[in-house]
């Protein structure tokens, strides 16, 4: 392992690569990152990632808190700047693409915390996710088809975001990004601050709205465990560079993810 | 400031006789409410441009009353070239909506590109720089203005025969009722606009969380433009209707803006609701602070200030703000 790698950097040094002749190392995945860097200041949160997601996957990315997860969701969606590296959604590059341009090319961040619009309704919300869409049909259709996955979304219709409690308005976070119909949907910590209870409901949705809908599901997550059941395949994070890789029950048995995540 | 300066709508019962009597006393208090209510419009419609830049930007366009300024010269120009001779009547009403719809439109042109250039290259520096930008755009605005059109006012004449209208010894002049109706209707539609359309929901999202609005595929910059161009429109509004009471000169952006920010910050800075109830709370301060308190109309501008500085006082936040915790 340390030679290869060794070598390979050894290689790049001496021999500079055409940029035209350079194919992204995941070249092929729905999602490519390649050598993904991102500075805050004199920090660096991420070091250097590189990783593919294909079509129909649900990856997660576990790790401590400050590993970077949310940094590698927020820099792929353009709302923090990419210090060095590439991304690439459906062979197109999107490294320097603006956060709305990105959604309007089928990403969707549903953010940490949720940041629902508080003062603007549940219906509002949702009109609000369906900004890229100028068909009000197309839109009526795709609310009825949020409030059958999620009933008491249209029992607040009418309601402010903000009087939502926590559970609900993650759901209407993921509501609303979804009414855009993106293809891939980038989850950050959809578990954070809810209830056991709620937090296994939002994973039953996440699951089912990637069998469903059809929609490549990237998540990151400090809840482990429920992270890796949900998955197909995972990461590991440890401050800012991807330490570990396997499916999702790979990384379930592995004994390192057991003692450092699981708390086993 | 000269003091001549602030009394945008002229008070029409100013000299009226001596009331006696309850009802005399029930008349004076509605003549007092109509006057105030109308000059309360005036700097509610004001008052928007800063309290919506305000929601998106966070930051207060000191070159909004000079933007003001600006239409109320660009809609005089229009206003006499198309008016030529003609007196006052059907014509001249015409030409003076004509003059206030290429003032609007101006303005909108004006107030976007004052945005393009001075504060969105200021966009990520620090919060004081776009402010002092702000505050550089309004004397270029007004120097540019004094240089170009000189330095005596002018002065724009009445459309219409402005007598007053009494009923129950109740006075109002058609221009008061020009203005209740004018500013009454902008605000509904405003009302309507950001309630209602796609883009006014837009603008609302984005002042409540620019990054969660990128992410639902709304352009930010669009946004940012679109709220410079309806606050730089209600600027136009206002200074048409004020124009005719008011002399135009260089510098009559600068108190009126003043007011309006006191009145923004009254009702709650960011709050459009807050903004239109803080300018007709200090439109009828000003009118019941002279006719029932006696402050001489020679401090009138200083009522003002005395209300902004009690409301930061008592509740720095505004009537309908809301104690909003910076972000880390």
């Amino acid at each position: 392992m340390t030679s290869g790698f060794k070598l390979a950097s050894i290689a790049s040094k001496f021999m500079p690569r055409e940029k035209s002749m350079v194919k992204p190392r995941n070249a092929g995945m729905m999602l490519e990152v390649d050598d993904l860097v991102v500075s805050y200041g004199a920090i660096k949160a991420l070091k250097g990632i590189s990783f593919g997601i294909a079509k129909g996957e649900i990856v997660s990315f576990i790790g401590a808190n400050g590993a970077g997860k949310s940094t590698l969701l927020n820099s792929i969606a353009s709302i923090v700047e990419k210090s060095a590296g590439s991304v690439f959604f459906e062979g197109r590059n999107i490294t320097h693409s603006k956060t709305n341009d990105i959604v309007k090319s089928g990403i969707c961040l549903v953010p940490e915390g949720r940041r629902v619009f508080a003062d603007l309704t549940v219906d509002e919300n949702l009109d609000m996710g369906a900004y890229t869409i100028d068909d009000k049909k197309v839109i009526d259709a795709r609310k009825e088809e949020m409030f059958s996955i999620f009933e008491i979304l249209k029992a607040r219709r009418e309601q402010k975001a903000a009087t939502l409690s926590g559970g609900e308005q993650q759901m209407l976070a993921i509501a609303r990004a979804l009414m855009s119909s993106p293809r891939l949907i980038l989850l950050d910590e959809p578990g954070l601050g809810l209830a056991p209870l709620m937090v296994e409901a939002i994973f039953r949705i996440i699951s089912d709205i990637s069998k469903k809908n059809d929609v490549t599901i990237l998540l990151v997550e400090q809840n482990a465990k429920m992270a890796l059941k949900a998955s197909t395949r995972a990461f590991v994070m440890e401050s800012g560079n991807i330490v570990l890789e396997g499916s999702g029950d790979e990384l379930l048995k592995s004994e390192k993810v057991r003692k450092a995540y699981l708390g086993e | 400031m000269v003091a001549n300066v602030i009394c945008p709508v002229r008070i029409a019962a100013l000299h009226a006789p001596c009331r006696q009597g309850f009802f005399g006393i029930m008349a004076s208090f509605f003549q007092h409410f109509i006057n105030g209510i109308t000059l309360g419009g005036v700097y509610a419609l004001v008052a928007l441009g800063y309290t919506m830049v305000y929601g998106i930007l966070k930051f207060i366009n000191f070159a909004h009353g000079d933007i003001l300024m600006w239409g109320s010269y660009v809609g005089l120009f229009t206003y006499n070239a198309i008016r030529g001779s003609a007196g006052p009547g059907a014509f001249s009403i015409f030409a003076f909506f004509v003059a206030m719809l290429v003032s609007c439109v101006f303005c909108a042109l004006l107030g976007m590109s004052v945005e393009r250039v001075a504060y969105k290259p200021l966009r990520k520096a620090e919060r004081l720089a776009p402010l002092l930008s702000a505050i550089g755009v309004s004397y270029f605005l007004s120097n540019a203005a004094q240089l170009l059109f000189g330095t005596q006012s002018r002065k724009m004449d009445y459309p219409f025969d402005n007598s007053p209208i009494s009923f129950l010894s109740v006075s109002i002049t058609p221009h008061q009722l020009m203005v209740l109706a004018v500013s009454a209707a902008s605000m509904a539609f405003l009302i309507f606009f950001i309630n209602k359309t796609k883009t006014g929901k837009a603008i609302r999202a984005t002042s409540l969380d620019q990054d969660a609005a990128a992410l639902m595929g709304i352009n930010p910059d669009r946004i940012i433009s679109v709220t410079f161009a309806i606050g730089s429109v209600f600027a136009a509004i206002a200074g048409m209707l004020v124009s005719l009471d008011i002399k135009i000169y260089a510098t009559m952006g600068m108190m009126l803006g003043m007011k309006a920010f006191v009145a923004a910050v009254v009702g709650g800075i960011g709050d459009i609701a807050g903004a239109v109830l803080g300018g007709i709370m200090l439109g009828l301060l000003e009118t019941f602070g002279i006719a029932v308190l006696h402050i001489p109309v020679g401090y009138k501008d200083s009522i003002a200030f005395v209300v902004l500085i009690l409301i930061l006082i008592v509740k720095p936040s505004g009537i309908l703000g809301k104690n909003i915790r910076e972000k880390v």
